[in-house]
């Protein structure tokens, strides 16, 4: 286990193990996903209240769902790369953020289209979409700062900070937000849904969550492997891999 | 299969531009987020590949073959820093 | 500033030191202290203005009003925290002191806080009238500034320690740390509205002050850790 996550930290051991992920992993995701969409669009009955709208849950889920783990994972790189200083995880954080940022922007516009047919409406301050859309904001403040810098080493190490910052405030986000709406809720509007979901949608739901983790872990890496070559491009084994040497 | 036809799953009671709407947007962003990485990872590869030829060359090449190929290098070194 | 004795300060002492030292600052420049005020009292007038001057509409609106000026005018003010002392070097001192960075920190952030969230939760009573704040909820507006704002100069400092190495950093800051701010903002504001509506705001308060002695806690490692970062890049 120890040596393994040793051999993490080194970058033509990485890029190697990478490789091979991403090869059986790309087919492996996408097949899901395509399963699991099919699924939920054409095979899964339609909601008895919300009729077929609520067919956007498979991706507007998931998609929620992964960006709020990925931050997580973005902080925890952001944590290991300030306490243990490797350089591997500060490439990670950097991959993972814009990856996160484009999750949530997918779980805000499918829920603003959902809203649609739902309320009549694109955009209701619902609890859940305004959390969605704070967190949106942070993702987009961590890749604010890190472009803003200057010197990338330092960047990676102000985004930790920011990022873990934003780690310790996201559950009191979450939280203040629930109560701030439940004090204001607009009786008309109530949102129903995934309480009380039924065995025929749920695995569907599960599906399109695992393709959602998958292409999560598959576009980090493959962030962080092009991130890889360019910093080491002078190394012998990046030559290699190119064909030369 | 609970749709009966192709024209009931693209109206979908109503619902089919809201639902293709959103997969729609979802696969069009899902898409770029695998290929922006990938296509990076093919342009560095070419610049490495560039880049060891022109050091290959230059130890034994004539004079204006490796300013031309240096003139080459910059301007692939100054596209790839302003992409990435 | 030379710290030529610093090593044989108590980290008390340090503390007390870095406290006057930034209050001091404070003081000799009062366009710092009253230009926050100014913009406070301004941009409230530009609700009514843009609004309409509907008394009881305004005097719904006015905690929200409030709040968010007030939030606006801690974040005008918190990317300057740092800016001074980093420009003339004496931030690096500071990281070289043997007294942990943090509470340097910490001691320079509740002198700025005492400059501005301090003063500006001070007079917010009398803007509120402005916007028709109900009376009873005076009190309760006091009390949530006073909290509120020591939350945000807090989790601004964080920023400005952040951004403070960035040539145009004020709107970076703002576009980080405005997230950060939001349970500030719905705690703050929610208590108001309550004292406003005859509701019960304690529980709101509490949990401003849960929110202030957390963000003491934190805040100041943060700012120590992105402080030397800053000085990583610059």
């Amino acid at each position: 286990m120890w040596s393994f996550i040793h051999k993490l930290g080194s970058p033509p051991w990485f890029f190697r193990f990478s490789g091979n992920v991403v090869k059986w992993l790309l087919p492996v995701t996408i097949a899901v996903l395509f399963v699991g969409a099919f699924w939920g669009l054409l095979v899964a009955p339609p909601d008895y209240r919300q009729g077929n709208s609520y067919r956007i849950i498979y991706i507007h889920v998931p998609a929620a769902v992964v960006s709020l783990a990925g931050y997580y994972v973005m902080a925890l790189a952001g944590a290991i790369s300030l306490i243990w200083r490797i350089k591997m995880a500060d490439i990670a954080m950097k991959a993972a953020a814009p990856v996160g940022a484009v999750l949530t922007g997918i779980a805000l516009v499918t829920g603003a289209i959902w809203g649609k047919p739902t309320w009549g409406t694109w955009w209701v301050w619902d609890a859940r979409i305004t959390s969605m859309l704070i967190l949106f904001f942070l993702y987009l403040g961590v890749v604010a700062l890190f472009e803003a810098y200057e010197n990338k080493a330092a960047a990676a190490k102000a985004c930790a900070v920011l990022s873990l910052v934003g780690t310790v405030n996201i559950p009191i986000i979450y939280k203040s937000v629930d109560w701030w709406y439940s004090l204001h809720q607009p009786a008309s509007i109530k949102f129903t849904g995934e309480s009380a979901i039924d065995a025929s949608m749920l695995y569907p739901l599960l599906l399109m969550i695992t393709a959602f983790y998958g292409l999560f872990a598959l576009v980090v890496m493959m962030n962080m492997r092009a991130d890889l070559v360019w910093h080491h491009r002078q190394s012998s084994w990046v030559r290699q891999w190119a064909g030369f040497e | 299969m609970y749709f009966d036809s192709l024209t009931a799953v693209a109206h979908m009671d109503g619902h089919g531009i809201y639902v293709w709407l959103a997969y729609a947007i979802t696969m069009v962003l899902l898409s770029w987020l695998l290929w922006s990485p990938s296509r990076e990872l093919r342009k560095r590869k070419l610049w490495i590949v560039a880049e060891a030829r022109r050091r290959a060359a230059s130890t034994n090449a004539t004079p204006e073959a490796e300013t031309q190929s240096e003139q080459a290098m910059s301007t692939d070194r100054a596209q790839m820093e302003t992409q990435g | 500033m030379s710290v030529p004795d610093s090593d044989s300060l108590s980290l008390g002492a340090a503390f007390y030191r870095q406290f006057l030292r930034h209050g001091k600052a404070l003081i000799s420049s009062p366009a710092d202290l009253v230009n926050p005020l100014l913009f406070f009292f301004m941009v409230i007038t530009l609700f009514p203005l843009g609004l309409g001057p509907d008394p009881e509409r305004l005097s719904q609106m006015a905690p929200g009003i409030l709040w968010v000026v007030a939030l606006l005018a801690s974040l005008m003010v918190s990317g300057k925290l740092f800016a001074s002392d980093f420009e003339d070097g004496s931030l690096e001192q500071l990281c070289l002191a043997p007294q942990p960075l943090a509470i340097l920190a910490l001691a320079e952030v509740l002198a700025h806080w005492l400059g501005t969230g301090f003063l500006l939760s001070m007079v917010s009573p009398l803007f509120a009238v402005l916007v028709g704040l109900p009376t009873q909820a005076l009190p309760v507006l006091f009390m949530s500034l006073l909290l509120g704002s020591l939350c945000l100069t807090l989790i601004g400092a964080v920023g400005s320690a952040l951004t403070v190495s960035i040539r145009r950093g004020g709107v970076l800051l703002s576009v980080i740390i405005i997230p950060l701010h939001v349970p500030v903002l719905l705690f703050g504001s929610t208590a108001v509205v309550e004292a406003a509506r005859d509701g019960n705001p304690v529980s709101w308060l509490a949990l401003l002050a849960a929110l202030v002695l957390m963000s003491l806690a934190l805040a100041p490692l943060a700012i120590g850790a992105a402080l030397r970062i800053s000085l990583d890049n610059g």
